[in-house]
């Protein structure tokens, strides 16, 4: 396909000029495009600025329906922004790639044989090849784990190195990441998203797929506890504000693990169990993404909220495996770099192929000495990561110190040389960025992944690309706002197709349902629900407001329809009385007020919150569903001002995207447990809802029924079900029979009263429990209530202007339905209070006067 | 001297506790002048599981799991333990204070590198310059170190005030520097932290007092409660016990349980319950002297 044509005069290439003194991943020095790089730049040219742009158009949107986040931290919480990814590929030379691969496998094995020797004899420090004060002076060193053994030896079953360029076209390691490395979700997203964008150029280009690589990884965690039968492994999580929580989710559901928080699991007698709906359910693999000394608050950081208690328990009797093991964070620290070469002449007999980035750790007078008279040309870090309670200390450029700062800097690293370590500052390589209209060079770094399977090691083909907009020679990270792209090794033929899906001549055992259903999860779809459901009322109820607001109806039953609105609202409490005075005359026209809509924004968001949380359970078209919603809500931003109509257009939209998702969760999910959670969710919002509009709108005065009746139906959706049954205008009882005790009627509340009874009594029981559980012992006495009732009874005024019976029967439901959701609460979402005994010891010590 | 020793931590909370996980270092240690002869941990309610182990340190540590539901528990530690304490070094002989970190660089025996270890700053003792600049004035260039931490003892027990109630464990050193006042743990982590400060190897040890003096002799603070001191290692004559509350070294009225880099290390017991609100504690401690053991035997038969 390649051939020599010059390809440098390409329109893409118009503005491409490698910066000087610095390495080009695709153009030489002298201007030429090298050679690996012509096949992919003749067929992006092919595609002309306009073709590429509505590629990239096309990447950015994939980035955006799939919610693509990456939490930057500072923001304030939950506030998310899209990953940002470059759609042109870096492409990265075969034949480099052979020596990186190696090179990188070595490194893997280096890092395992350092940390078991740490963990272990520490020969290393006895025979002083290892500065002790790299072991016990860094705070990731854990103690508590020092002596434990870890299943089959292999602390890091997943590794990840940042790798440079240099201008003499050299690859360097700029970091190491050990404990829990970030990116391989990423990593996929980006190959998928790039994929798409670009499948004619991918699969002509040969480009070798990852699939295998996560299959090797997810095999050889299960293979950690191939003595159990079908072993369970879970991917544990801080929780949605970590920054990288988009790819826990992504991960978790790519490798088909449970995505687990450290409040899901518990330890029992050195064993960890998940706590399930149906109970506890032992876990065999954790692969974690919770750092260090966050995984155990007994035994480690004690304030640790996102650990699990008991864990470096389980972990020391070999009853779990952990990956990575607990406590290898300690080889991440920059001061021991330097030691390597060393260490892996001795601990490997091998000289270390991939240099590091040159490295002096202070630790040692003359290499301070060094720092100290080099500063200028240095960038100085910590050599470890902060002990809990102090700040981080960002790097710092020598030469950009003022002389009194650099006086503090020198003064601190005489006093604590083990804490600095001072780097040659690394001129990265550049590599072609799509400017919206041409390409040009930005800075990269190539994050590269090892995973540990058996006894040996295999590297994903590419890796994560971090890129800067522009030249930049610091180090490029995420967290610092850069962008991203796919990494291509493109092979000489074809390469093979393989899929993380077993193949079709494997017999599969039939099984009618997943694991057991997390509690988290339960309560995070049982709320899903709720919220998707109180949505749906609510622009129900704001859509009626705005039409009557603009004088939409005949203008003297609209304003009485007005009044009553507002008392719905707040009934409901979605606004206070303040606003509703303010606009009961009905002002038409101009913006809408924001305090009718902060209702919505508040459900919105907290629906969004909650789909966040079970990502991992939805698919990808419901989750698409919940992330337009969530767009709209920004329409509401008060400070937009947004005028009547707008506002009614874009209501209009927001109730057809509520009953997609209804729909795609009735017809698209199977009716496993976490179904059965999200519908509970949903019929008791759509009941307690209904039932509260009958009870605020019923209870006004007689004369103003006839607008009231009408409102009723509209806002409840049956307004055409009553007008095919009875042709007159609403009555009292006939409203009242098709909305609470129809059960043809999908919106009465007997409906869903019937529905909630099936869904209770699919819900895991004890071994021991007979009978009616109490949340069904509720139910039951609402329903037959409802099933008894007389609805012209219900109706009948009572002499003298007392309360009907009806009045009673809504007040009895909106009592006992709460109390339906709240026993469900506790049976089954076993929310946890956790409290530190060691705080209150250390507030009861020593008493006693001074003599 | 023998000591039957006995520390009852009673703990009350507001509601049910459904699950609780406590990890308790409450057995004596034997060391080289502390024999621990007998000791036995009552727990009440009866946790479902109890396990033991020795931690990093060389110290003894129990875990204990409660799975049933209770609002009270009561841990219990009995020992007896005999204490045969041995003159400390000549302060004037030891090393000048410079030396120290410079005899620890190339030492890499066992000991050496457990004293090194001893050099860093850890979770509680985390100080800044002025903790160095207070140091300072007791490390005097050329000074014997034991001469020096002797010095720096006698300043802490002068210039700082015994105040309980006015810290907590988790109070910066350098907040306890700057209001100069706390509590034993207290002045033992400033201490630490100022001998850290200079790259001189210090622990932390957490133990008891004698409650009743012998006769004649004035009670020492913090004989009703857990106590902590320091330990300093001095090149040639090994760790040497400092007790900053009452300005002395400890000799026979000082019960070693256990030590670490910090209070965090040792704490009596540290747990995580689940449920378990408004939680309230009680602690006793009780160090009486005894003739012999076979006395000991009778008066409190473990």
């Amino acid at each position: 396909m390649a051939d020599d044509t010059d390809t440098t005069s390409l329109p893409l290439l118009r503005d491409y000029r490698p910066l000087p003194g610095i390495f080009d991943e695709m153009m030489t020095a002298d201007g030429g495009v090298r050679e690996h790089w012509r096949s992919l730049l003749r067929a992006l040219d092919g595609l002309g600025v306009d073709g590429l742009k509505s590629r990239d158009a096309l990447a950015r949107r994939l980035i955006h329906e799939d919610g693509i986040t990456y939490n930057v931290y500072g923001d304030p919480a939950g506030i998310s922004r899209p990953w940002e990814l470059d759609v042109v590929p870096l492409v990265v030379p075969p034949t480099e790639w052979v020596a990186l691969e190696a090179g990188l496998i070595q490194r893997a094995r280096l890092l395992n044989a350092a940390l078991t020797d740490i963990y272990g004899r520490q020969t290393m420090l006895r025979e002083g090849r290892l500065p002790a004060s790299l072991v016990f002076g860094n705070p990731q060193f854990l103690r508590p784990l020092h002596g434990a053994s870890v299943p089959n030896g292999t602390f890091l079953h997943i590794y990840a190195a940042d790798l440079g360029r240099s201008p003499d076209g050299r690859w360097w390691v700029i970091n190491d990441r050990t404990q829990a490395p970030s990116g391989v979700g990423y990593t996929l997203e980006n190959r998928i998203v790039t994929g798409r964008a670009l499948p004619d150029i991918m699969q002509a280009g040969h480009v070798r797929r990852q699939a295998y690589f996560f299959y090797r990884m997810r095999e050889s965690l299960r293979d950690l506890a191939s003595h159990r039968e079908d072993p369970v492994v879970v991917l544990l999580t801080p929780g949605p504000f970590n920054e990288t929580y988009f790819e826990h989710v992504y991960l978790a559901r790519y490798l088909g693990f449970p995505l687990v928080e450290g409040g899901d699991l518990t330890v029992r007698d050195s064993r960890v169990y998940m706590k399930t709906v149906a109970g506890l359910r032992q876990i065999d693999v954790i692969l974690r993404r919770v750092d260090d000394d966050w995984c155990d608050p007994l035994e480690l950081r004690e304030t640790s909220a996102i650990g699990v208690p008991g864990l470096v328990q389980a972990a020391r009797a070999g009853n779990v495996a952990i990956a990575n093991a607990l406590g290898s964070g300690v080889v991440e620290s920059q001061g021991f770099m330097g030691f390597l070469p060393g260490l892996c002449r001795h601990l490997l007999g091998e000289e270390l192929i991939i240099p590091n980035v040159a490295t002096w750790w202070c630790g040692h007078e003359k290499a301070a000495q060094t720092v100290i008279d080099r500063l200028d040309s240095l960038v100085v870090r910590q050599a470890f990561r902060p002990l809990p309670g102090r700040a981080e200390t960002p790097p710092v450029m020598g030469a950009e110190l003022t002389a009194g700062q650099r006086e503090d800097l020198i003064r601190r690293i005489r006093a604590r040389g083990y804490d600095f370590v001072g780097q040659e500052t690394v001129t990265l390589s550049t590599a072609p960025v799509f400017d919206g209209e041409v390409l040009r060079p930005g800075s990269v770094v190539l994050r590269a992944y090892v995973a540990a399977v058996g006894d040996s090691w295999i590297v994903m083909p590419g890796g994560l690309t971090r890129v800067a907009s522009q030249h930049d020679t610091r180090t490029i990270s995420m967290q610092e706002g850069y962008g991203s792209k796919d990494a291509w090794l493109m092979a000489e033929g074809p390469v093979g197709s393989f899929s993380l899906l077993p193949s079709e001549d494997e017999p599969a055992p039939l099984r009618r349902s997943g694991t057991a259903l997390p509690s988290r999860a339960a309560d995070d779809l049982y709320w899903l629900g709720r919220y998707a459901e109180r949505s749906e009322g609510i622009i129900r109820l704001l859509r009626a407001l705005l039409a009557r607001l603009v004088g939409d109806a005949d203008p003297e039953q609209g304003r009485r329809q007005l009044r009553l609105l507002m008392d719905v609202l707040v009934a409901e409490d979605l606004i206070d009385s303040a606003a509703k005075e303010e606009h009961e005359a009905g002002a038409a026209g101009g913006p809408v007020d924001p305090r009718f809509t902060e209702g919505l924004r508040l459900t919105i968001g907290n629906l969004f919150a909650a789909g966040t949380r079970v990502r991992d359970r939805l698919s990808a078209d419901a989750w698409r569903i919940i992330s337009r919603l969530n767009d709209h809500a920004v329409w509401q931003e008060p400070a937009l001002g947004i005028e009547i109509e707008t506002a009614r257009a874009n209501l209009d939209e927001m109730v057809t995207l509520v009953s997609a998702f209804s729909g795609m969760e009735m017809e698209n999910m199977t009716r496993g447990m976490g179904w059965t959670f999200l519908d509970i969710g949903r019929r008791v919002e759509r009941a307690l809802h209904g039932t509260m509009l009958l009870d605020a709108l019923l209870l006004t005065r007689q004369g103003e029924r006839r607008g009231t009746l009408e409102l009723l139906l509209e806002l409840a959706d049956c307004a055409i079900t009553y007008r095919t049954r009875y042709i007159s205008t609403p009555q009292l009882a006939p409203v009242v029979d098709l909305l609470l005790v129809d059960d043809s009627n999908p919106r009465s509340v007997l409906f869903q009263l019937r529905r909630l009874e099936d869904r209770l009594r699919a819900l895991p029981r004890g071994e021991e429990a007979f009978g009616l559980a109490p949340e069904q012992r509720i139910l039951r006495d609402l329903l037959t209530r409802l099933e008894l009732a007389d609805v012209h009874d219900l109706c009948a005024e009572r002499k003298g202007g007392g309360a009907r019976p009806l009045d009673a029967l809504l007040t009895r439901l909106i009592e006992r339905l709460p109390q339906i959701s709240n026993v469900i609460a506790n049976t089954y979402f076993a929310h946890v209070e956790v409290l530190y005994a060691d705080r209150a010891y250390a507030r009861g010590r020593g008493r006693g006067g001074k003599p | 001297m023998i000591l039957v020793v006995s520390h009852r931590n009673k703990f009350k909370y507001g509601s049910d506790v459904s699950l609780a996980r406590h990890l308790v270092h409450l057995t004596p240690r034997s060391t080289g002048t502390q024999t621990c002869h007998r000791h036995r941990l009552v727990v009440e309610p009866k946790p479902e599981i109890v396990s033991r182990r020795l931690d990093f340190f060389g110290n003894t540590v129990q875990f204990l799991t409660l799975e049933t539901p209770h609002r009270r528990l009561t841990i219990k530690a009995e020992s007896v333990v005999e204490v045969n304490a041995v003159a400390p070094p000549e302060p004037d002989s030891t090393v000048p204070w410079e030396d120290v970190q410079e005899a620890l660089r190339d030492d890499f025996s066992p000991e050496g590198l457990a004293a090194y270890e001893m050099t860093f700053e850890s979770p509680y003792v985390v100080a800044g310059p002025e903790v160095s600049d207070y140091a300072r004035a007791s490390f005097l260039p050329g000074r014997p170190v034991l001469e020096a931490a002797i010095d720096l003892t006698a300043r802490i027990h002068a210039e700082f005030r015994y105040d309980s109630g006015v810290t907590a464990i988790d109070t910066p050193v350098d907040e306890i520097l700057a209001n100069r006042h706390g509590v034993c743990q207290d002045f033992a982590h400033l201490q630490i932290a100022c001998l850290r400060q200079l790259g001189l190897p210090a622990r932390y040890v957490s133990g008891y007092l004698l409650t009743r003096p012998p006769e004649g002799r004035e009670r020492l603070v913090g004989a009703d409660a857990s106590h902590a001191w320091v330990s300093l290692w001095c090149p040639g004559a090994g760790w040497v016990d400092l007790d900053p509350t009452n300005n002395l070294i400890p000799g026979d009225e000082h019960v070693t349980l256990a030590w670490g880099r910090d209070y965090g290390d040792v704490s009596p017991v540290r747990g995580v319950v689940v449920g378990g609100a408004a939680q309230e504690l009680d602690v006793a401690v009780d160090v009486i002297p005894a003739n012999s053991l076979e006395e000991t035997a009778k008066a409190a038969p473990l």
